[in-house]
């Protein structure tokens, strides 16, 4: 079976992206049959010039928008692998779409018109990927034929692009010169850019990398739910989650945090095969102890043996606020991380890094819709994480605005 | 892991964080058809063997006979707690497209949009399934379900693409795609106001062909209807007599499916070529979905 990277599509609105999406998937072969026609007669029959991005934009609104509304699944045979491509809206307002996409990625393309360059807004993309850690990108220069295929105006513009990933911590990019609409460097290489050399897109996202092994990194299972014990082991409570990084074996001593109570390891459940051993990353397993030993769901797992994780109340946090209403200081929310869920106030917010408008900077009191910051959280009981820079899966949190996520980002530092 | 590992251990997590959230408010749709059974399946395993919430059958009473009595059968073997729900006065007032009545997307509409809603809030006609004897009983509880979990998948149809793994759904269940708060990593949105519904969506990711490698893989027992018998066709996607057609294919085990899928005839075929109402629906099931429906 063939493997499967996770791909963010980014943009700004009118640099084409949709139609990106759709040639690639017209020209890689992997559109179902008669998806083309259909897209073609509803054009014709509503007397409206075809797009390829209406073979993606499914949603009526959109069709009559001309934009993309949400975060669209689309799946895409590459030549190495599989992909599944979230195709994140660009308009401004429906940032919390992209950032739902980027948070579920392992990569990212990120799509510029050569003709209108990098705006505020399309910098703004560019800057944000890095935030819900995406660490590897290819830059999508596209509607070059508007642009004469002009090899200076890529130039700079791939410069431009490059430069403001590397500096925001996407530390694997490169650029593709291409024009969707009429298929250049798509899948096929280009005829009318001789000068370019490099990958087509295709090419260059099959060049990403899969994503790594994680044994280097500490055990954490954050504790979802307890369940009565099966038959065979006379009724020994269960202990499920899934393994969020690291690995736990049968034997292994453990601590929960933050009740730092500790346990062995007796048993690892799995329905219906038996007798697993140890379980990894990612998988979602069910622990039985040597002793009796209840802990509460929001509590994490870790190993006697390894690095503890951090415990504390107040932290240093940088996010990404998306609403819909202002996030204050000395407002009142949720903080949600791994399985916990603790109230929290949002005591001061340091800067802000990202701002919907020109006026950021320092000395804000609030953080508005679509702006990025660097807040410090004050929490009214201990949680339990590791931090951004060690191990990224275990600083993640998100902010519970009344009863929606209204944000999340990454806890970098603890104060107390 | 393999990636049909990590897909089925994603689905897992998730039905545990809807269980950890929802409790006695939530219930799981079941529709016979591969999708809802793989996660079944699935559920089993999250919960060692027992899933601890009813499953929902919203029954058109136009479903292929087969699937009533695989239904029947699996129910005992598996020890389900099974509710099935009905649009009884559209039955009875032959409200329907077979009836020559309405159009399909108004029989779909009453027979399951409305029969979902109704078998949710409590207010609606419910029957369950006696264990023991076997015999179906007039449930007479008014427990209503906030929270459901559906097995779509987001290659099936473009709304669907769309979906959160939670979505939250206003009152009156109307769904809002542009209006979707953000959802983080496995971070979910699990509460909810009173009055509102979250629909829950652990096969999102799956793809037609995974779904088949795992039936194949974990050996589940489907309905007989999947599968080419002697006459060269079968269903790739189950739905009401009236509106679903078999296709041709000569395949008769899940794994030759999956060779079908992937490099034979059906690789560039859509899957709900066989459904008639999503033509009526412009070529989407946006509009019944907006409204609630699956």
């Amino acid at each position: 079976m063939r493997e499967r990277l996770s791909v963010v599509v980014a943009g700004d609105v009118d640099c084409g992206k949709s139609t990106v999406v759709g040639r690639l998937l017209l020209d890689s072969g992997t559109l179902p049959r008669g998806r083309l026609e259909r897209a073609r007669d509803l054009c014709a029959k509503e007397a409206r010039r075809f797009e390829y991005a209406y073979l993606i934009d499914a949603l009526r609104q959109e069709q009559a928008d001309n934009m993309t509304l949400d975060v669209a699944r689309v799946f895409l045979k590459g030549a190495r692998r599989d992909y599944l491509l979230l195709d994140a809206p660009g308009h401004f307002e429906l940032l919390r779409n992209m950032a739902t996409g980027a948070s579920h990625a392992e990569a990212a393309v990120w799509v510029v018109s050569a003709v209108e360059g990098l705006g505020e807004n399309s910098r703004r993309h560019g800057r944000l990927l890095s935030l819900f850690g995406i660490r590897q990108a290819v830059v999508l220069v596209n509607k070059m034929d508007a642009a004469g295929y002009d090899r200076g105006a890529f130039e700079r513009l791939a410069r431009g692009c490059l430069n403001l990933l590397k500096s925001s911590g996407v530390s694997k990019a490169r650029c593709v010169p291409m024009a969707a609409f009429e298929g250049e460097n798509v899948v096929q290489p280009g005829l009318r850019m001789p000068w370019y050399r490099g990958p087509t897109v295709l090419n260059a996202i099959d060049e990403f990398d899969p994503e790594p092994p994680d044994s280097i990194r500490a055990f954490r299972m954050p504790v979802q739910d307890i369940y009565p014990g099966v038959r065979r082991d006379a009724g020994r409570p269960v202990i499920v989650g899934t393994v969020e990084s690291g690995s736990v074996g049968v034997g292994d001593e453990i601590v929960f945090y933050p009740s730092r109570k500790f346990a062995e390891v007796r048993s690892i459940e799995t329905y219906p095969r038996i007798g697993l051993k140890r379980a990894e990353r990612g998988m979602a397993i069910g622990l039985t102890l040597d002793r009796l030993l209840k802990p509460r769901r929001g509590e994490t797992a870790a190993r006697a043996r390894e690095k503890a994780p951090e415990t504390g109340r107040k932290l240093l946090a940088s996010l990404l606020w998306l609403g819909p209403s202002v996030l204050k200081a000395g407002g009142r929310y949720f903080f949600r991380l791994g399985t916990s869920k603790i109230p929290a106030r949002l005591e001061r917010v340091v800067r802000v890094v990202e701002a919907a408008t020109l006026r950021g900077g320092a000395g804000r009191r609030d953080v508005r819709p679509n702006e990025a910051a660097e807040c410090v959280l004050r929490l009214e009981k201990p949680a339990v994480f590791d931090l951004a820079a060690e191990n990224p899966s275990a600083s993640r949190f998100v902010l519970v605005d009344g009863s929606l996520i209204g944000g999340g980002g990454f806890v970098r530092a603890v104060i107390c | 892991m393999t990636f049909l590992d990590r897909l089925e251990n994603r689905s897992i997590h998730i039905l545990r964080e809807a269980y950890a959230a929802f409790r006695g408010d939530l219930a799981m749709l079941w529709s016979m058809g591969k999708d809802s059974t793989a996660l079944v399946w699935m559920a089993r395993k999250a919960f060692l063997g027992r899933i601890p919430f009813p499953l929902i059958h919203i029954d058109t009473s136009f479903k292929i006979p087969d699937m009533i009595a695989y239904r029947d059968r699996m129910a005992r073997e598996w020890g389900l707690d099974l509710i099935v729900g009905q649009n009884e006065s559209a039955l009875a007032g032959r409200r329907t497209f077979p009836d020559g009545a309405v159009s399909r997307l108004a029989c779909c509409r009453l027979l399951k949009t409305e029969a979902l809603r109704d078998t949710l809030n409590g207010s609606g006609p419910r029957k369950k399934l006696d264990p023991r004897s076997g015999a179906w009983k007039r449930w007479r509880s008014r427990r209503a379900f906030h929270a459901v979990i559906a097995a779509i998948r987001a290659d099936e149809e473009g709304s669907r693409s769309k979906e959160r793994y939670f979505s939250p759904r206003g009152g009156g269940r109307y769904w809002d795609p542009a209006k979707q708060p953000p959802e983080f990593w496995n971070l979910y949105n699990v509460d909810f106001k009173p009055g509102t519904q979250v629909r829950v969506h652990p096969l999102l990711e799956w793809r037609e062909a995974e779904v088949w490698e795992y039936v194949a893989r974990e050996r589940i027992p489907l309905v007989g209807l999947y599968y080419d018998r002697g006459d060269g066709t079968r269903y790739r996607s189950l739905g009401c007599g009236p509106c679903t057609l078999p296709i041709e294919s000569g395949s008769r085990t899940p794994a030759e499916i999956v060779s079908e899928l992937k490099t034979g005839r059906l690789k560039d075929v859509a899957e709900r070529s066989g459904r008639a109402q999503d033509d009526e629906d412009r070529g989407t099931l946006e509009g019944l979905r907006r409204e609630g429906y699956m």
